[in-house]
Formats: C-alpha cells, structure tokens, sequence
C-alpha cells in the first residue's frame, strides 16, 4: 500500500522514469489512479523524433556515413510508425476484451520508449569520442536498449489490457500483421487518389485548354 | 577616335573567338569515377586519343580479325594478325618494320591455321609464341621465322583425350613453364612444362558460395543419378579469357561475369591463389544483358593494371591494390570509341594502346595532364612518400574534386605529418571510415596528452566531491543560513532606519 501512496504523490514528470524500472506496477498504478497524460505521452513522442534527427545528423562520421537527416522520413519513422502501431494494438484489442483506452495505449507504447531514448542520446554523443572497434560496445547498448523498451512494452500492454503474458505475446503478432494491414491499405488509398487526382487534372485541362 | 576605339575592340573579340576556337574541337568528355555508392560522376579525361594506327595505312595491307598483341622490353609491338595469318612488327614509335607470315620447321615451311588467338612475346630470349588454336598447336619461333618448337597436345590422363587441343591464349614465365587457356577446358590453365610435359591445371576462378548455389547442391544430394545428368545448372568455374604475365612474376587474369564468380580480374602467385582483393571490377551496375567480360589485361611497370571489356568497348585503369583511376572508351564509330576490342598493351611512356578486332586497328591513347598528376600521386603515395605526394594530390582534386582517392590519400599524409583533425577531415571527404577512425583516435590521444593536467584534475575533483559530498553539502547550508541570517539582519537594520 506504502508503494501505492509514493505513487499517487509522485510528480507526474517523474514516473516514467519510475515506470522504466518498474514497468508492472508502474503501468498498473497508472490505470488504476487514471494517471496517464497526453502531454507527457506527446512529449516522448516528439523527444523520440528529435533523438533520431539527433543521431542521424550527429553521429560522427564512422558510425554514420552520411550525417544528414531528412526530416519527413525520420518524422515517418518515429511518429508515423508510432500511430501505426497504437492504432493497430487498439483495433486488435478491442476485439480480443482488452481492458485499456487508446489514450493508455499510447502512454504504455511512448513510456516504453524511454531506455531506447536515453541509450540512444548516450551513444550518439560517445560516438563523437569512440572509435570504431570501441563501437560495437555501442552497438551492444543499443541492442540492450531495445531489449529492455520491448519488456517494459510487454509488461505495460499485459497490465493495461489484464492479459495474461500468452495472450499479450498474441495481440503483439496481431498488432504486427495490422500494421502490415494499414500500411497496404495506405499504399493502395494514396494510389487510387493519385489516380483520381491525375483523373481531376486531365478533366480541367480539357475544359480550360480546349 | 572613338569610332577607332570601337573597332579595336571589336578586332580584339574577333581574335579572342578565332584563338578559342580550337579549344573547342577537343573530344567529347566520357570519363567517369565511381562515387562511394557506386554512382558514375563525371571526371576529366584521364586519357586521350594521340593517333589511330590501320593496317591499310602500312605497307602490309589492312589488318583482318587481329586477336592478340605481344610487346617486348624496347617497346616493340607484335601484332598477331589472325584472319590474315600472320604477325605484324610495330616498333616503339607505332612505325611498321615487317611482317611475318612464313615460318621455317626443321627445313619445312610453316605457315598459321586462320584465326589463331593467342600470342605471347619471352623478352630474354627473344621468342614468341603463338597459340595456334586451329591447328592444335603451339608454335614457338624466334623474331626471324626460325621455328625452334612446336608444342603439340601433352599427353595426360587428366586430359579429355576426345576433346582438341585448341590453346586461346597463353603466358610463359621465366623458367620457360608455359600456362595455356585452352577451349573447352574450364579447370585452370594448362601447365606444360619446357619438355612439353603437362604438369597440372594452374589457377581457377573460384565458385562463390551463394544461398541458391547450397540450395542447389542440397537438391543434388538427394537427386537420382539420371535427374543429375538432367540438371542444367551448372556450377562449373568460368573459365580465363586472358593472363598477363606481369614484371613482378605474378600471373594476372582476367574473365566474364558471372554470377557464382566472386571476381573478374585475379592476380594470381606461384600456387594459383588470387592475391588481388575479390571485388568486382569495370562496370558497377551490372547488367544481365551486357554483362562484363574483359578481353585483355595489362600492367606496367608501377603495377598499374588497365582491363579492356570487350562488351562495353570500356577502358578501365586501377592501381596496385585495385582503386579505380581512370575510365575511357566505349562503344562506337568514333575515334577513341572499339566495337570489338580483343587486347591491350602499354609502354613506358605510358601510353595504352588497344588492338579492335571489328575496326581493325590500334588506338593509342595517352595520357593527359590529369591523368599524369593521378599517376604521380600513386606512385608517390604507394611507395610510402606521403608527405611528396600532397602537391600532386592537390593538383588532382583542383581537376577533379570528385576523386576521393585523392582525398584519401591527402589525409594519410596529414596523418604522417601528424595533423590529426585535418586528416580527419579528408578522410571524411573520401568516405573512409576505417582511416577515419584511425585519425580520431590520435587526435583523442593527442587532446588527452596536451590537457592532461585539465583531464587529472578534473577527475580528481569529480572523486573529491563524491567522497566529502556530506561535507559539502553541510558546509554549503551553513554559509546559507549565515547569509540569511545577515540579510535578514541587514535588511532589519535598513528598516530601523527607516
């Protein structure tokens, strides 16, 4: 109970970090006191872009040959992929009784992005002082970092939609083939309104050229 | 005057026009370097052409389908011109000397099958010898037509006795061990000693391990023998189309695209072993359509090496450790442009000359300024000169500052001369992460030596704080409180006196 009262008087800035070490009875906490924030979810979200743009424009050069970000893919591949994936968890876990809102979804997956964030920042800037054989102790990091994110993903999804862990495992291949799903489905909308877009535009042009 | 001033000026432009107008004229730019992703960029000429050389313009007639060149320590050049029989003698200058067609055998007169295509010159002992591939033989004769040898098909169980002997090309090294690409035969080449004795296969283009090759081989494994012989796919090695027998004593070879190949130009030791890094050379984006097959290589004296594709028309020049230097050629009509280039040769001037067999001529190109200060530089930096070669290295970036050898090269003499951060900032400019990280190491190594007063004291203050952080921490809230206390009594005074 004493653990339940620290974190109902906790900052809402500092439990995320809380919750990166204790994913289970952080994110229970969270539902239970109806403690997730959309700001602080919009903020790693946004922290996420700018820790790619980050590390993609300053890596140093043997790490990262190019050293140039371009800021509508790495938009895509933070944030697009971010949408992609609550939106795709959402739709599956109404379906199979899972007890969490999409605004707690979203919270789980920004919270679990933390650890790959900070290793991320870390690296980036020891990468301006290893070299290239000291790096793959860098890479290493990064590695661990994303195997910590994905737990604290698991533990989070398991807690905010009462899942057993079998279950969880199963809405996260469900979540993948969704994304797959409205990936296919975007292709082929931004086809067919291209098409009526060239279609609209072969129109005006016989009606004013003519 | 004014009216003068006018038609002096108008004079001068007139002039300007008429001297610029040569400069004009000069050949269409089709050089190129690959970039680190493998995209062509355009680059100055390394090369031009000096002058095209028919047979038509020489006392003995036009040249007919010549397959083979052979040059020798002076600089002459023997021209084995198959469809019309015979070797045609080129001195250094390009000038024609004679021909021979006639050769003489133990009294009798012999004379080459058509379209023989191989043809190899022994300086030392000043012979040559000419792969006979229709007569299945190999004639060896000195400069005079004096036959000394003929090497008929050796005798071995390890040869097909069906199949012809019918030498393509070959190399003899200076024991006098002869090395013969043979048709038909895709196992090396043919190792035949002076005596005639063959003595094994040398050199074989090895198969590269690919996915579909272990598919194909687990396929195999549980096949019945007649599906086997049903099979079509084949992972035979490819075969030689030439060998260069190279002034360092090294067996150069070159073949054709393939896709189990792991490369198409090898350098090959005493054993057979490829020694050249396996890379693909000549043209980057390979095509199913015109795939790369080189018809000839050679090298001089620096260990530069030039290969010819016959498929592309394309001129490719590398050095010692296979960097691309330069491009020319190509396919057409024009000068300077083959339809069917079957060989190359250079001398000491470094001109390359390249025999097309369709065109039925030799171009000679040489160098360009560019192309000389590329040179210069290489030599220079592969002997270890780095900080002599900067000039050059300079000179060719202020030419082409695509050329990202020279970049690279620029930052390993700034490492010699020990100016880390600069040569940091070449290698970056020529896409070499391992130099790179090399250079940031010194340089951190550097920038730790000179601030390591700075660096020691810094951690020793780090380790101070973190042992008498209490202490610290106590001393701080008593200074505080004092201040307090005094501002308060301050400010307590102020107000009396108010």
């Amino acid at each position: 109970m004493s653990k339940f009262m620290a974190f109902d008087k906790m900052s809402p800035y500092a439990y995320p970090f809380y919750i990166m070490f204790h994913p289970r009875d952080g994110f229970q906490e969270m539902k239970y006191y109806k403690k997730t924030s959309n700001l602080i979810t919009g903020a790693i979200v946004v922290l996420w872009l700018f820790t790619e743009l980050f590390y993609r424009s300053f890596a140093d050069f043997d790490f990262n040959m190019k050293q140039e970000a371009d800021f509508l893919i790495t938009f895509l591949a933070t944030v697009g992929v971010f949408f992609v994936v609550t939106i795709s968890n959402w739709c599956f876990c109404t379906l199979m009784d899972g007890k969490g809102s999409y605004k707690e979804i979203c919270a789980v997956c920004a919270y679990s992005l933390l650890p790959y964030i900070f290793v991320r920042i870390l690296t980036t800037l020891l990468s301006r002082v290893m070299t290239l054989d000291e790096g793959i102790l860098l890479n290493y990091s990064v590695t661990l970092s994303l195997v910590w994110s994905f737990l604290v993903l698991f533990a989070g999804l398991g807690e905010i939609h009462e899942y057993s862990e079998g279950k969880t495992a199963g809405s996260l291949v469900l979540a993948v083939l969704g994304m797959l799903i409205i990936l296919f489905i975007l292709l082929l909308l931004a086809t067919v309104f291209r098409q009526l877009g060239v279609f609209l535009w072969t129109v005006f042009l016989e009606l004013t050229t003519r | 005057m004014k009216c003068k001033r006018i038609a002096a000026l108008l004079l001068a432009v007139l002039l300007a026009a008429l001297t610029a107008a040569p400069a004009l004229c000069v050949e269409p730019n089709r050089s190129f370097t690959y970039d680190e992703e493998n995209r062509a960029v355009p680059s100055p000429n390394a090369f031009q052409v000096q002058q095209v050389i028919y047979g038509k313009d020489m006392p003995c007639g036009p040249f007919l389908s010549a397959q083979d060149m052979a040059t020798d320590g002076e600089g002459n050049i023997f021209v084995l011109d198959s469809g019309n029989n015979r070797i045609v003698f080129l001195d250094a200058e390009y000038r024609y000397i004679r021909e021979l067609t006639e050769f003489s055998y133990n009294g009798e007169t012999v004379t080459l099958n058509a379209n023989a295509e191989g043809l190899f010159c022994r300086e030392q002992e000043q012979l040559l010898y000419i792969a006979d591939t229709a007569g299945n033989r190999i004639i060896v004769t000195d400069y005079d037509g004096n036959v000394t040898r003929i090497y008929e098909k050796p005798v071995s169980s390890l040869l097909d006795p069906e199949l012809p002997f019918a030498p393509k090309k070959l190399v003899v090294d200076n024991t006098g061990m002869l090395y013969v690409l043979t048709k038909n035969v895709n196992t090396g080449a043919l190792l035949i000693n002076e005596e005639g004795t063959f003595l094994g296969f040398y050199g074989t283009n090895e198969v590269r391990e690919t996915l579909s090759v272990r598919i194909e081989r687990m396929w195999r494994s549980i096949m019945t023998e007649a599906q086997r012989q049903q099979s079509t796919e084949s992972f035979q090695p490819v075969e030689f189309n030439n060998l260069f027998w190279s002034k360092d004593r090294f067996i150069y070879a070159v073949s054709q695209q393939n896709e189990y190949l792991e490369t198409e130009v090898s350098k090959l030791n005493a054993l057979g072993e490829n020694i050249l890094e396996p890379k693909a050379y000549g043209e980057m984006t390979r095509r199913e359509d015109l795939p790369v097959s080189f018809s000839d290589i050679v090298v001089d004296d620096e260990g530069f090496f030039t290969i010819v594709d016959r498929n592309n028309g394309m001129v490719y020049q590398y050095d010692e450790a296979g960097n691309l230097l330069a491009v020319s050629g190509g396919l057409g009509q024009q000068e300077g442009l083959f339809t069917s280039p079957s060989a190359i040769g250079t001398n000491e001037r470094g001109e390359i000359f390249v025999l097309d067999a369709k065109k039925n001529c030799l171009v000679v190109f040489e160098p360009t300024l560019y192309g000389e200060m590329i040179r210069t530089a290489i030599t220079l930096f592969n002997e270890g000169l780095y900080v002599e070669s900067i000039e050059p290295w300079k000179e060719v970036l202020r030419m082409n500052f695509n050329f990202t050898q020279a970049y690279v090269g620029l930052g390993k003499a700034e490492m010699m001369l020990g100016n880390y951060a600069a040569a940091m900032d070449y290698f970056q400019k020529g896409y070499d992460q391992e130099n790179y990280s090399l250079a940031k190491a010194s340089y951190r190594d550097e920038l730790i030596k000179n601030h390591f007063g700075a660096v020691l004291g810094v951690i020793a203050a780090l380790i101070l704080v973190i042992f008498f952080w209490e202490p610290i921490v106590k001393l701080g809230r008593l200074i505080a409180a004092k201040l307090k206390r005094s501002g308060i009594a301050h400010r307590r005074s102020k107000g009396g006196a108010a």
